[in-house]
């Protein structure tokens, strides 16, 4: 039942983290930095801004957090 | 009073549309240098084939309205503003950095993981006759079927040039109400700027490039736009999705064929490595097209003006880290597809 639990949470904070708006309570990334984000995972990874940065996650998918 | 062609005033859409139906509010007016324009192209079908009312013509009223065709060509010298444009559009997964000009773009081709939906532009047409318009469309959900990097040999902006193909959604707004900005400033690109390294061979420090092209076609699901309550426009059909099928990348180039050139045996060998091609008009303006991963596909002795070279077509291969391809401009442009 305990590991049930813990599971129902896990999903709903993943369901959070997916819908949550990007930038909502989140300072900017540093300055030189991007952030990118995965629609489905909804991660969040703040890289240079360099495309030797940029490019590896964006093959996987991740999008330029605007804002 | 008819109208020059060259009065034709073509904004494309800078920044991406929300959504298929929704216009773009902002624009970047071009030049270019085919004369076509765009046709919203209403199809009807008709009866004439079917059994059983006499004849093989079509009936009186026997005309039934289909759907809406709507696809151009654009053909420009290069330009890094164009480029950005046409690659953003075309490959569809942007980022955009820099707090002020220039600004960098990494631009990668879409994961078919996350969608399968390019950015979508609005584009307009305007020609302006007799105190009005004789065209004044707007395009609405617009995507980028292909597009192709063209350099050759030979002087002028003729060296470097750019073409896309797009397709449109069917929608259309007549008159179009959008006031388009005044001419972007473009700053072309032209060949004598190039680097070019394919395969860890320098082709223009040896100066034996002659000709060549990148492409990215993106083979879009047109026929698929039109879903069941993918919506109507004067009772024709308009695509509600626009969706990429098999995308191809492609590259091919030509070059003089010395003695000890590696063409043949990296095409036999089956030899890896990066493809990068850059070309510039100064130091904040600027394209570098990279394939991670380069084979050969095939090397064809050829003939340049009466010298021996060798045409070869690439076989970009997807690389699990950086991809298949990737473009990384410098302009002056903020927030093309952003």
């Amino acid at each position: 039942m305990a590991d049930l639990k813990q599971e129902l949470a896990d999903i709903e904070a993943a369901v959070d983290k997916r819908e949550a708006p990007p930038n909502t309570l989140v300072p900017p990334p540093a300055l030189g930095k991007v952030r990118m984000r995965h629609p489905h995972s909804g991660d969040v990874k703040d890289v240079d801004a360099t495309p030797a940065a940029l490019v590896p996650l964006m093959v996987q998918g991740y999008e330029q957090v605007k804002g | 009073m008819p109208a020059r062609v060259q009065q034709l005033i073509l904004g494309l859409g800078k920044g991406k549309q929300t959504n298929i139906s929704t216009a773009g509010a902002t624009f970047l007016r071009f030049k270019k240098l085919n004369a076509d324009l765009t046709t919203p192209q209403p199809v009807f079908e008709n009866d004439a084939a079917e059994i059983g009312k006499g004849n093989e013509f079509i009936s009186d009223g026997g005309t039934f309205p289909s759907h809406y065709n709507v696809a151009n060509r654009l053909e420009k010298y290069a330009s890094a503003e164009f480029v950005t444009w046409a690659t953003a559009y075309g490959l569809g997964n942007v980022a955009m950095t820099g707090s002020s000009a220039p600004y960098s773009y990494t631009i990668t081709p879409i994961n078919p993981g996350t969608t399968l939906e390019l950015p979508y532009f609005s584009l307009v047409e305007q020609v302006a006759e007799g105190g009005g318009n004789c065209v004044d469309n707007l395009y609405v959900g617009c995507a980028v079927e292909d597009w192709t990097y063209q350099f050759n040999y030979g002087p002028g902006r003729a060296s470097s040039k750019m073409t896309v193909n797009w397709a449109g959604s069917g929608l259309l707004t007549t008159p179009s109400a959008i006031t388009v900005p005044a001419l972007t400033t473009e700053n072309n690109m032209l060949a004598a700027s190039m680097a070019l390294s394919v395969n860890g061979v320098d082709y223009v420090g040896g100066k034996r490039i002659l000709s060549g092209s990148i492409g990215w076609k993106n083979n879009l699901l047109l026929n698929a736009g039109f879903y069941p309550g993918s919506g109507l426009q004067n009772g024709l059909q308009v695509r509600g999705r626009m969706e990429i099928g098999a995308r191809v990348p492609s590259f091919q180039f030509t070059a003089r064929l010395l003695s000890g050139s590696p063409e043949y045996a990296t095409l036999v060998a089956q030899t890896r490595g990066s493809a990068v091609l850059t070309v510039q008009h100064d130091a904040n303006n600027s394209v570098t097209f990279t394939f991670p991963k380069m084979a050969f596909q095939m090397a064809e002795n050829a003939e340049a003006d009466g010298i021996v070279a060798v045409t070869v077509t690439g076989a970009p291969q997807y690389d699990a880290t950086n991809g298949v391809l990737t473009v990384t401009t410098q302009c002056a442009i903020t927030g093309i597809a952003q």
